[in-house]
């Protein structure tokens, strides 16, 4: 019966290794620190400099590009994106204020982002445990664009998030060039300067102007209602590692009758995001459950439970947005 | 919307369940042995499953080197194998070697089982919690068409374009979202506004 012996000694061996698998994963973060100064430093980085250049994004099998200008003057940001491709917008922001002009249908739309002030206080508030769910690894350094950029590689530490290989401009910190990669390290999405021409005379006083110019335009704002998800009577469960909840709003749902709203609750864990969109369910409309893959980093997820409608949407792999779906409850 | 995926998540969630048995279950794991596709979907259930249960289990990205290891391992195993075995190979009259590799073949099998009834079955008093994993097969995998290399075959779906847009909108939650992120949702087309 040795046969039957070696099974039971491989499945036990078997078994003390993937413990000790487990344990690895368990490992406490290390580079806590780093990754943290890492990121704060990126990010003065575009505090501080103006920059002009061409952007592009690659997700599957779709390429877009955009003019960039930027300028800062230690207070304030401004921006201005004129894409190369798809529909044609102006999209002009000052720190959490975003203007999209349409030039074809004369309609310009006014936001204000409420999520792009939140970033400065994620990374100085102290519950901030990015370090405990990615690992940041020096890759050295490359000539990207013209500019010097040192290479990292924040990578996760379980199986919930993509990782990201970022080349940052070495003086500033600048990121100049951003992939996004699959658990196996394949590159999802990669968003990169083509071109870039750092501390460019960008005049603000020119941007203000253009943003301001809403003459001929019809100016809107999209119709978006602050809530809770507790007020709209929805609950997860239990926590999804390392994802906190960051806002809920009300939007209301475009292709159904009017007053038909749709719930979007935003999760972050420092690097990728997660919304949770809660709609009532619409047998005609609501036919495919599953997760879909458009190629790119952003995932999406459906479920049908009870009334409603569940689409997970966000940056992270197919398991992480069906443990959200699965977690999230209608409270009694 | 019939799609090929539809049966691979069927297959593979009815194996998850235990509910294969003979011919079906043997069907099934050669598939799974065979089809990468297959092993992600038993992947992503297993990892599902776990999270649902316990978030210290999410860190099993370990599982899959360690079983391409293991793998690799046992390739290299069989000539001490083989030699221990001979005997009994060669009374049934096959070669030695061939009956060592279905031999080793058996044993990853009975590997990859028992690492997955652990986790399936590493439950703790919760009765609940397999009822959760049972749950999970609502999760079928529609890749809609997209990103081939052949060119934009797009069956996109305009509803959830639109979430995706109003995903990204507010996806400034990210460390790399300022400004990259900003950017990066600035440059790819809002499909609707």
């Amino acid at each position: 019966m040795s046969q039957g012996k070696h099974t039971v000694a491989w499945v036990l061996a078997a078994t003390a290794l993937l413990w000790c698998g487990v344990g690895l994963a368990a490992e406490s973060a290390v580079a806590d620190t780093s990754i943290h100064a890492w990121l704060v430093r990126v990010h003065e980085a575009s505090r501080q400099r103006a920059y002009t250049g061409t952007f592009v994004v690659s997700a599957g099998a779709k390429t877009a590009s955009a003019k960039i200008w930027h300028v800062c003057d230690g207070t304030q940001q401004m921006e201005r994106v004129e894409p190369l491709s798809g529909q044609s917008r102006s999209i002009f922001r000052r720190n959490d204020q975003v203007i999209t002009f349409f030039p074809e249908s004369r309609v310009a739309i006014t936001e204000k982002r409420d999520s792009l002030g939140l970033f400065p206080n994620l990374l100085k508030s102290s519950d901030s445990d990015m370090g405990a769910h990615y690992q940041l690894k020096a890759l050295g350094n490359e000539r990207v664009v013209g500019v010097e950029a040192d290479i990292v590689e924040i990578l996760p530490k379980d199986q919930l998030r993509y990782g990201y290989r970022v080349w940052s401009e070495k003086r500033t910190g600048l990121i100049v060039q951003l992939q996004t990669l699959d658990l196996e390290g394949r590159v999802l999405e990669q968003a990169a300067f083509s071109e870039l021409q750092l501390d460019a005379p960008v005049s603000m006083p020119k941007l203000a102007q253009m943003m301001a110019a809403t003459d001929g335009y019809r100016v809107e704002s999209p119709e978006m209602q602050k809530t809770t998800a507790e007020a709209q009577g929805w609950t997860l469960r239990r926590q999804v590692p390392g994802f906190k909840a960051m806002g809920c709003f009300l939007r209301p749902v475009a292709a159904s009758a009017q007053g038909v709203h749709a719930m979007q609750w935003m999760f972050s864990d420092g690097l990728a995001t997660v919304s949770l969109f809660v709609e009532p369910f619409d047998r005609r409309r609501h036919t495919r459950e599953g997760s879909t893959d458009l190629g790119g980093a952003t995932r999406t997820l459906t479920r049908h439970l009870d009334a409603w409608w569940i689409t997970a949407v966000g940056e992270v792999p197919a398991a992480t947005l069906g443990v959200f779906a699965q977690t999230l409850e209608r409270r009694k | 919307m019939a799609h090929p995926d539809d049966s691979v998540n069927d297959r593979i969630s009815a194996l998850v369940d235990g509910q294969l048995r003979g011919a079906e279950f043997s069907e099934a794991m050669d598939s799974l042995a065979s089809q990468p596709e297959d092993e992600r979907a038993w992947q992503m259930y297993h990892l599902i499953g776990d999270v649902l249960r316990s978030e210290e289990l999410a860190g099993g990205a370990h599982d899959r080197d360690f079983l391409s290891r293991l793998e690799q391992k046992l390739a290299q195993e069989p000539v001490r194998t083989a030699s221990a075995s001979t005997r009994v190979f060669h009374a049934q009259g096959t070669s030695a070697n061939a009956g060592a590799w279905r031999w080793i073949s058996g044993v990853a099998v009975t590997v990859l089982v028992s690492v997955a009834g652990w986790g399936v079955w590493n439950t703790t008093s919760d009765g609940q919690q397999l009822a959760s994993t049972r749950g999970v097969p609502v999760i079928a995998q529609m890749e809609v068409a997209a990103g081939s290399a052949e060119g934009p075959v797009m069956l996109r779906d305009p509803e959830l374009d639109a979430l995706m847009a109003a995903h990204q909108q507010l996806g400034g939650h990210s460390a790399l979202q300022m400004p990259s992120g900003f950017l990066r949702n600035a440059t790819f087309e809002r499909p609707a506004r």
